[in-house]
């Protein structure tokens, strides 16, 4: 009988357990897709500077002589952000740090592993690829974005490479 | 297309071992320990080897810098069962560490004792962690790897010839131990271009390959030191 009592305490216990279990799997889920997964230290505003009439290479400008495209750094944006230009909560941010000297730590999104050569300056100027062909519609985006538009997956490379009869030599790539 | 090779003139080599130095800095290969050396498991992407000769008092040294040999007909891309290791259409023996499984069959397989197999996760004091060369990958443990002629620097002369839209110079893409070589006793470029140096001297009554009789077709050729070619070709 002592037995018995035993097994049913363990089973009650187990529904327990496995109840609090599903009860924080669904908190969690419930949570999950809301948070951002990359925390920008600005959430910059694509969309405003290009409709202010900015190229790309004022913030990006690497890309031209480099495999990099770079990301901006504080005296790129106080050129413009000595005075709010805006009543917005971001650009405050960013004045508060201007004013402290802060650096501006980017998150990279887009990214190769570091066995991998990947040039800017091949794909854009030479071959003249516009950026849109492989970042999407940049000028469109209102916050930083948190994934990149393509996974650059080695299917992503190489389907390009073999529409445009560029290198598909694992050497062209690897390093 | 190119068919890149090199000429090692064993004559003007002092032995100082620039090319070693270069080579591991320029590929970022950990430091070597003596305590590795003792298990054999030291890296040399290029290594100096000496080959003792004759007895005390008549003993004498030669020593003979040891990069890979980017056979044509390399025994190690025979082995290799995932294809890791390749020969490239310009004949680069190129080694995707990503693609490596750490079998070793190819370690084993090469005759000239080229390949190094990473037992440990890469090791380098403080300072020099933030000296990578940025164009290498730094290899994991596990993976095998090698000389691959420092073709990250052919990646880039491609890139500045793309970029003016010309075909690659002779002379723009030179590996990190020929550049750094002070008596100039190596010598680097196509060896399919009859006038260039290398083809040149490749064609030279000194020229030989090590352990030919195996049929490798090594690109890498030494010259022979004066005395040995005055018996070869007297
Ligand atoms: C060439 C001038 C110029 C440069 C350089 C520049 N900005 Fe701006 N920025 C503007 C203008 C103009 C506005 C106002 C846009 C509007 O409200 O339409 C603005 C607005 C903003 C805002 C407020 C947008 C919002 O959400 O309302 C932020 C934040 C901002 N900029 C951040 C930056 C950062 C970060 C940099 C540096 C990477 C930078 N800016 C560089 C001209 C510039
Ligand atoms: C052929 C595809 C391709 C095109 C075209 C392209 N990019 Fe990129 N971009 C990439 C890849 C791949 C990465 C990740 C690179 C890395 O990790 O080094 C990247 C990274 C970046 C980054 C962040 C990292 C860095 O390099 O500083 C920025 C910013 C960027 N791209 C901007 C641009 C701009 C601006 C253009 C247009 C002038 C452009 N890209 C065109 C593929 C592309
Ligand atoms: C005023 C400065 C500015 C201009 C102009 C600008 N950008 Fe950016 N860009 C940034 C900043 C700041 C970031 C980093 C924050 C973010 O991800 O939004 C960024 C991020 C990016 C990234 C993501 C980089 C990563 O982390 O992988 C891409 C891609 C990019 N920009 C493309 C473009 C393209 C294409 C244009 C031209 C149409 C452009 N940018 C114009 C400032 C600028
Ligand atoms: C939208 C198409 C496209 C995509 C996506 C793309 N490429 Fe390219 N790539 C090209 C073109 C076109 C060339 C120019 C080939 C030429 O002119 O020889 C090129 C050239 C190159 C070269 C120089 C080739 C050489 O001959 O030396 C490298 C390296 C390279 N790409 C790497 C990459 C990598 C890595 C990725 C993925 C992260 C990538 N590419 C994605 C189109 C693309
Ligand atoms: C056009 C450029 C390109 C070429 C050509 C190319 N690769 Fe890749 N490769 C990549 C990129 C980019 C990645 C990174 C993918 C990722 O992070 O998911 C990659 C990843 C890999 C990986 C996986 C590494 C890992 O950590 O998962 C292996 C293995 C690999 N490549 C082997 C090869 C071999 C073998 C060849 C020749 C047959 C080759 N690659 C040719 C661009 C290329």
């Amino acid at each position: 009988m002592d037995f018995q009592k035993s097994i049913l305490e363990i089973r009650q216990r187990n529904i327990i357990m496995i109840g609090i279990g599903a009860l924080i799997a669904f908190f969690v889920a419930l949570v999950w897709p809301f948070t951002p997964s990359i925390e920008q230290p600005i959430q910059y505003n694509h969309q405003k500077h290009i409709q202010a009439g900015l190229e790309c290479s004022t913030c990006h400008t690497l890309y031209e002589n480099s495999a990099f495209a770079g990301l901006p750094q504080l005296d790129t944006c106080s050129t413009c952000h000595q005075e709010p230009l805006t009543e917005s909560r971001e650009e405050a941010k960013l004045l508060a740090l201007i004013q402290q000297a802060k650096p501006l730590e980017w998150k990279q999104i887009n990214r190769v592993p570091d066995h991998v050569y990947f040039s800017h300056r091949t794909h854009t100027v030479d071959r003249e690829i516009g950026c849109a062909t492989c970042h999407g519609p940049m000028e469109e985006r209102t916050s930083p974005p948190t994934k990149p538009f393509f996974k650059w997956t080695m299917d992503a490379c190489i389907n390009c490479h073999e529409q445009r009869s560029a290198t598909v030599d694992c050497n062209g790539c690897h390093r | 297309m190119a068919r890149w090779g090199m000429v090692i003139d064993l004559d003007k080599c002092t032995a100082c071992q620039a090319c070693v130095v270069a080579c591991q800095v320029e590929n970022n290969v950990p430091f070597n320990k003596p305590e590795e050396a003792e298990k054999g498991r030291n890296i040399f992407w290029i290594k100096l080897v000496p080959f003792e000769e004759g007895r005390f008092p008549e003993a004498k040294v030669r020593f003979l810098p040891l990069p890979c040999m980017h056979c044509d007909e390399p025994p190690c891309v025979e082995v290799c069962p995932v294809d890791a290791t390749n020969i490239t259409p310009e004949g680069i023996v190129r080694q995707i560490f990503a693609r490596c499984i750490g079998c070793r069959y190819c370690t084993t397989a090469c005759p000239y004792t080229v390949r190094y197999f990473n037992w440990y996760p890469p090791d380098f004091p403080a300072p020099m962690q933030e000296a990578h060369n940025p164009d290498v990958s730094v290899r994991p443990k596990g993976v095998v790897e090698k000389c691959t002629l420092c073709h990250h620097r052919l990646q880039k002369a491609r890139a500045n010839a793309i970029a003016e839209n010309r075909p690659l110079l002779p002379g723009e893409y030179t590996p990190a131990c020929v550049e750094s070589c002070p008596p100039k006793a190596m010598v680097f470029g196509d060896l399919d271009d009859p006038n260039s140096e290398v083809a040149q001297l490749a064609r030279s009554p000194r020229a030989f390959r090590l352990l030919e009789e195996l049929g490798t077709k090594p690109k890498v050729i030494y010259l022979a030191e004066g005395e040995r070619s005055a018996t070869t070709t007297g």
